[in-house]
């Protein structure tokens, strides 16, 4: 009797190469025969097949049965089920392509380059110099000549020795494989070569007169075939993986040893009709600097190595038109490529690349400070961690502590619970590694919705609504007691909070405290060390709670909503099918009301303070509703805490106060949305600051100095868009220079583009020709830069400034300024004579 | 002389401002009487009256973009320069307008 599993295909990519290895490797274990049944398209395949899987052309939303037949088939679905609920989901994750801008003009710096500059798609981001090496890959070598020795037992042979070459040669790569990505990609080759099914068609085929490099060509087209018919650009795009290692395998036949590494020139931008991963992982990653293709999909294995590499791609350039040897940029971002970079181009790059740097350096000095707004409300900013590992790497990233604490990984990929020692051994060591700061440390979460194989429950028709989390507590009482004392006890490590999941009821919430004092009481007893002052958390997941709030206030020093859950409850909606997905947002009024009603009645009761730990504390459009709504704590990944960090700073509370409050009257998502757009929400920043101006400014040109004034914005965050302000202010000067006597030029813009109203300002080394009709230079440049619709006040400042501007004696000082707080001052000073 | 004058220019954020702060001073200097209505960012400011315009030997429009309110002035000379010119040399504007 065969144990199935039903579920609905969560990846957003489908069941490709990497996820179907992944597959493949958590079933390698287990004695029952496993079969993956997709029942939309009628194909199946063994799980130990993986490119038999890849060909069940499974797409996300696709109705699945992963079914198990043998002697420890129950011990097998359980696994299966933790797979499919956990290590899975990371199995599909790859960087994103940068958004295409085809569409959008070229900043002008680069738009006189435009014969030398080639526009494709852009792949992946990233900008370098280097030289072109056009490089011959094998898809467009011939086919290299075997001679078939018309013996079966002797093909046999040698393809089953080719096959190990290729295997070995994969197995070294992975070895020196730099990052995930590639680590994965590679085990989903070996997946591939090893593969039984593909195996057990090419010795057929042998078998029936073939000869192994014919047989190895038939059987990969055909399976080859059965994607690229799919339909379906995105397995379409799999049967590269196919052609790549069948070609390998035909080397391997004919001799040649495979995974060759290319010699490379310095600085190398590799130019390709197209190229394989394996082509690609071969390639000196010390001399690759970018690399141009005439075929690749933005969804491809080539991209998403590229991406994971930090290489800069561009893809729908004829190579043919870019000679080897050549000197060139590729701009990975905007999709282009320019041969022989001119020095203003040159000039340019480098400048943007001293922008990236001088934000990225901004945004660390921000993450290392503790997470506040503008006008100094503080909102701690921690990080979600599921490892000590992550904990390290949050720590680093500037977070103000962990949110969320998972301990499900202690108990993963074990037949038996991990033992109240070990336990306590992995939880103190995370919490010192958290290096003073508090930990959040969540209660076991597991149940019918997370199946853990130590903990057996039988399955349930509607896991989500069934027995998880604390539900199953009772049942488990003594792991659970010896749970609670390992977290206890890492309390004398640091600070600990304990907190538990999926709580509906006071009642519940009342077992959970009378369970913990029952822990804490017995490590009383026998001496053991903790922290008896140790906080105890609700976490609101559950609709019922989060209307409860006033009396679970009673039980609980502080709450975490925990937003996926609750978004999935309040909506009746699973967020992982696509068919209903678009029915919850964090940005929904009716999530918000509840959120308005949790934050509202925690502070009424003594102040309890409230976070939140799901998604939506990362979500950048719902951060100043969150902020607004008066919530203290956000618990993120650990990579987002700088940028939530940053954008936190950027915001005003009060005006999110005032936004937040008026969501609540909307009718639907993309009202609040529309809202948000409208309301003014980030602090105002002074007019002037030190950060906008040089006083020794060495552009010689007009060009140069608007691209130097517009970068101090860009830097220091007050445009969108540095490239369309750019434009705005050109759209200006090309009507008259702003040069007019004096000595001075005020160029000028008003553009949805700029964040918040600014006046720049550089005081030339050397004068420069800013195109006035009678050559005259120009010894000191204003910017002003203001958004369509300004406050009347700001606009009413920077008319007095145009006036100042006109008297000698403010001119005098801030030519006079002797460094850039001077000039600041002086700008300052002549926008106060203004107010007055 | 007594002179009415409009600055705008096409943005209306910087050099309307620029343009009326230099024709004061030069007219101060030169000894002219002048009231100077800005059309910029912030709307019509400093609004000539009708008295001012009745009192007015000539009209000068400092404009990069068309002066609103032109029919005011019907009846009067008026002398268009551009935007930049007022900033850059008013003297000479101001001088050009002759009487």
């Amino acid at each position: 009797m065969a144990r199935e599993i039903a579920f609905t295909f969560p990846l957003e990519h489908g069941l490709h190469a990497r996820p179907a290895a992944a597959l493949h490797e958590a079933a390698a274990g287990l004695r029952s025969s496993i079969t993956f049944v997709n029942s939309r398209t009628g194909r199946s395949a063994p799980v130990a097949s993986t490119l038999g899987l890849v060909a069940t052309l499974t797409r996300r939303g696709d109705p699945c049965v992963l079914s198990a037949e043998g002697d420890d088939e129950e011990h097998a679905a359980a696994t299966l089920s933790a797979f499919l609920a956990g290590p899975f989901l990371a199995a599909d994750t790859v960087s994103p392509a940068p958004p295409a801008e085809a569409e959008r003009p070229l900043p002008r710096a680069l738009r006189g380059e435009a014969t030398r500059a080639w526009r494709g798609t852009p792949v992946s981001g990233g900008t370098a110099f280097g030289t072109f090496a056009a490089l011959e890959t094998e898809a467009e070598a011939p086919p290299a000549a075997v001679p078939s020795s018309l013996s079966p037992e002797r093909e046999t042979e040698a393809f089953r020795e080719a096959k190990g070459a290729v295997a070995a040669a994969i197995e070294r790569s992975l070895s020196l494989a730099p990052d995930a990505t590639a680590r994965a990609l590679l085990r989903a080759h070996l997946a591939i070569v090893g593969d039984v099914v593909f195996g057990g068609r090419v010795e057929a085929v042998i078998a029936a007169g073939g000869g192994a490099a014919t047989a190895v060509t038939a059987v990969a087209a055909e399976f080859a075939a059965t994607l690229s018919d799919s339909g379906d650009a995105l397995l379409a795009e799999r049967a590269a993986d196919i052609d790549d290692l069948a070609r390998r395998v035909r080397r391997a036949l004919a001799g040649e040893c495979g995974g060759t590494a290319r010699d490379l020139p310095m600085d190398a931008i590799v130019a390709a009709g197209e190229l394989s991963p394996s082509e690609f992982l071969a390639l000196d990653r010390e001399r690759l600097r970018g690399l141009v293709l005439e075929r690749c999909g933005a969804t491809s294995h080539v991209a998403i190595l590229a991406r994971a590499a930090g290489v800069p791609c561009v893809a729908g350039l004829p190579e043919r038109r870019l000679a080897t040897g050549t000197q060139a940029v590729i701009d990975g971002d905007r999709g282009l490529v320019v041969t022989q970079p001119s020095p203003s181009v040159r000039a340019f790059y480098r400048r943007e690349a001293e922008r990236r740097e001088t934000r990225r350096a901004r945004l660390r000095a921000v993450a290392a400070r503790r997470g506040a707004t503008a006008d100094g409300r503080p909102v701690t900013v921690a990080a979600n961690a599921s490892s000590v590992e992550e904990v390290r790497l949050a720590v680093a990233e500037g977070a103000d502590g962990i949110g969320l604490f998972r301990t499900e990984f202690m108990f993963l990929g074990r037949t038996t619970p991990p033992s109240e020692e070990e336990q306590t051994e992995l939880l103190g060591e995370a919490v010192r590694s958290a290096a003073g700061m508090p930990v959040t440390i969540r209660t076991l979460d597991a149940g019918a919705d997370k199946p853990l194989p130590c903990i057996p429950l039988p399955a349930e028709p509607n896991p989500s609504l069934g027995r998880r989390a604390i539900r199953i507590y009772e049942q488990f009482d003594e792991l659970i007691g010896a749970h609670l004392r390992a977290i206890l006890r890492a309390s004398a490590a640091g600070p600990v909070r304990v907190m538990f999941p999926m709580v509906a009821s006071v009642e519940e919430a009342r077992a959970m405290r009378v369970l913990l004092a029952r822990e804490q009481e017995r490590l009383a007893e026998c001496g053991t060390p903790f922290d008896p002052n140790v906080r105890l958390g609700v976490m609101i997941e559950v609709p019922s709670a989060a209307l409860l709030v006033d009396r679970l206030a009673g039980e609980a020093a502080f709450f975490s909503v925990g937003s996926n859950d609750l978004l999935q409850y309040l909506f009746a909606a699973d967020r992982g099918n696509p068919g209903v997905a678009g029915l919850s947002s964090p940005l929904h009024p009716a999530f918000l009301r509840l959120l308005a009603r949790v934050v509202g009645d925690a502070h009424a009761c003594g102040g309890r303070p409230v976070g939140v730990c799901g998604e939506a504390a990362s979500d950048l459009g719902a951060l100043p509703l969150l902020v607004g709504l008066g919530l203290e704590h956000l618990s993120v990944a650990p990579d987002r805490v700088a940028e939530i960090k940053g954008a936190l700073a950027d915001l005003d509370a009060g005006a999110c106060a005032e936004a937040a409050l008026a969501t609540l009257d909307l009718d639907a998502a993309s009202d609040v949305a529309a809202a948000l757009g409208r309301a003014s929400l980030r602090a105002a920043a002074p007019l002037a600051s030190p950060a906008i101006v040089r006083a020794r400014s060495d552009s010689a040109s007009r060009e140069a100095a608007l691209r130097e004034l517009v970068g101090l914005l860009d830097v220091d965050g007050r445009v969108s868009d540095a490239d369309a302000v750019e434009d705005a202010v050109w759209a200006r000067e090309d009507i008259a220079s702003t040069a007019v006597g004096l000595s001075i030029a005020v160029p000028h813009c008003a553009s949805p583009h700029v964040r918040s109203d600014s006046v720049a300002a550089l005081r030339f080394v050397r004068p420069v020709d800013w195109g006035a009709a009678d050559g005259e230079a120009v010894s000191l440049a204003v910017l002003i830069a203001v958004r369509p619709g300004s406050g009347t006040r700001h606009l009413r400042l920077i008319a007095a400034l145009s006036r100042r501007l006109m008297d000698d004696e403010c001119r005098q000082r801030l030519l006079g300024a002797v460094d850039d707080r001077e000039l600041a001052a002086a700008l300052d000073a002549a926008l106060e004579e203004g107010e007055r | 002389m007594r002179v009415v004058a409009v600055t705008a220019c096409p943005t209306g954020i910087a050099h309307t401002y620029m343009a009326a702060e230099r024709l004061e001073r030069a007219a101060r200097k030169l000894g002219h009487a002048i009231r100077v209505e800005t059309q910029g960012s912030m709307g019509i400011e400093n609004e000539l009256s009708a008295t001012d315009i009745a009192g007015a030997d000539v009209a000068l429009f400092a404009a990069g973009i068309a002066v609103r309110g032109r029919e005011r002035f019907s009846g009067l000379r008026i002398v268009e320069v551009a935007v930049q010119d007022a900033i850059k040399d008013p003297e000479r504007v101001l001088a050009s307008l002759g009487g």
